[in-house]
């Protein structure tokens, strides 16, 4: 029987050798949009991802965006809900946060982020996201970021920079299984390196 | 193959089972609370396995979700560091391919071999309906053009390494 990692998917990603080098720091704003027609399984391999910033080797991507229909044990989250998972590790070992979003994931509505990303094993990393909905110009509550991580995160490949990537990426409903027929949709290209870019960041989204 | 989960929080260190399915671990409806948690995969390779030496092993945590706190406005950005940036927009199509031998293709009804031909969205799935596109109405109604994205049974799968500039 075929062994599907990698599940179906309709996504767009960024040019690998212009990303995101380890040891810089980078802003990058998105926005994600669900439809009604998107109903909640309640299966625990229902799993998928929205976003991702994905690393140059096999292991799983340092940070993700990622939807469960249900609870899991080895891909443990809340149902119904939007992760952030940032994960950490080498070829035996893997580490992941798992931070559940704290609201059922919103139909209808765009759910716009701001993501500060600053991967390095020699000075302070940096991982801040911040969360807001609805139309035009929206509060991020600046002051209270969905993730905010100074621990080490990622994979440690100098020279080989990670790259995002957007859409819908969808595990199979079991790893054996099909996948569920699913839609959304998504805005914004932001990637831009600098220290603190959050306001450019939050207006390239407020025109959406 | 076997596996073993341990509830490191909790102190639970359940005895290591042969992997039957690759869903062994599915708990139900109820989540997980926060804690750590680890699986460690075992490949006995017929002189048995050594439950202090997994072959491979997978440690999460789970984090509540941080309780929102009301402020009163949106803050100014702070000026301590200010930079220009540099703008990186380069983006490209994701490769799709399957990983039954290599072939590459978008759908059933349009096989290609190499990505670098795919010309500009749409994309189209394998039932003919529409897998990719750039440039759609904003579902919410705002003047901005989107993109949409979807999936179902039969959609090309597998991330590879070529994909298509756009």
């Amino acid at each position: 029987m075929l062994f599907e990692w990698g599940g179906n998917r309709s996504e767009f990603s960024l040019i690998k050798a212009a990303s995101l080098a380890q040891d810089h720091s980078y802003w990058l704003a998105f926005a994600i949009y669900v439809p009604d027609s998107f109903t909640a399984s309640g299966i625990g391999s229902d799993v998928q991802s929205f976003w991702q910033v994905h690393s140059q080797n096999d292991d799983s991507p340092p940070l993700s965006l990622v939807y469960y229909g249900g609870a899991r044990a080895d891909h443990p989250g809340e149902g119904d809900k939007l992760h952030w998972k940032h994960t950490m590790g080498d070829a035996v070992m893997q580490e992941e946060d798992i931070f559940p979003e704290p609201d059922t994931m919103p139909r209808n509505k765009w759910i716009k982020y701001i993501v500060h990303y600053k991967k390095t094993f020699t000075g302070s990393p940096s991982l801040q996201i911040w969360r807001a909905f609805g139309s035009g110009a929206v509060d991020y509550q600046k002051n209270n970021p969905v993730v905010n991580r100074t621990k080490p995160f990622g994979y440690d490949l100098p020279g080989l920079p990670d790259w995002s990537k957007q859409g819908i990426y969808k595990w199979t409903m079991d790893y054996y299984g099909s996948a569920t027929d699913r839609t959304i949709y998504t805005y914004g290209e932001f990637l831009q390196e600098g220290d603190d870019l959050y306001q450019q960041a939050v207006n390239s989204l407020s025109d959406l | 193959m076997y596996c073993r989960l341990q509830k490191i929080t909790q102190g639970t260190v359940y005895p290591p089972g042969a992997c039957t399915t690759a869903n062994s671990f599915v708990v139900g409806a109820n989540p997980f609370p926060a804690g750590t948690y680890e699986v460690d995969f075992y490949l006995d390779s017929g002189a048995g396995i050594d439950e202090a030496n997994p072959t491979r092993f997978k440690k999460w945590t789970i984090t509540a979700p941080p309780t929102p706190t009301p402020t009163p406005s949106p803050s100014p950005s702070p000026s301590s560091s200010p930079s220009t940036g540099q703008k990186l927009k380069k983006w490209e199509i994701q490769a799709w391919e399957s990983n039954n031998g290599g072939s590459t293709y978008m759908d059933a009804a349009h096989k290609i071999t190499d990505p670098k031909q795919w010309a500009a969205p749409p994309f189209y799935g394998a039932d003919g309906n529409l897998a990719f596109n750039t440039g759609v109405a904003d579902p919410a109604g705002g003047p901005q053009k989107v993109n949409y994205h979807h999936v179902a049974p039969g959609y090309a799968v597998r991330v590879g390494g070529e994909s298509l500039r756009v």
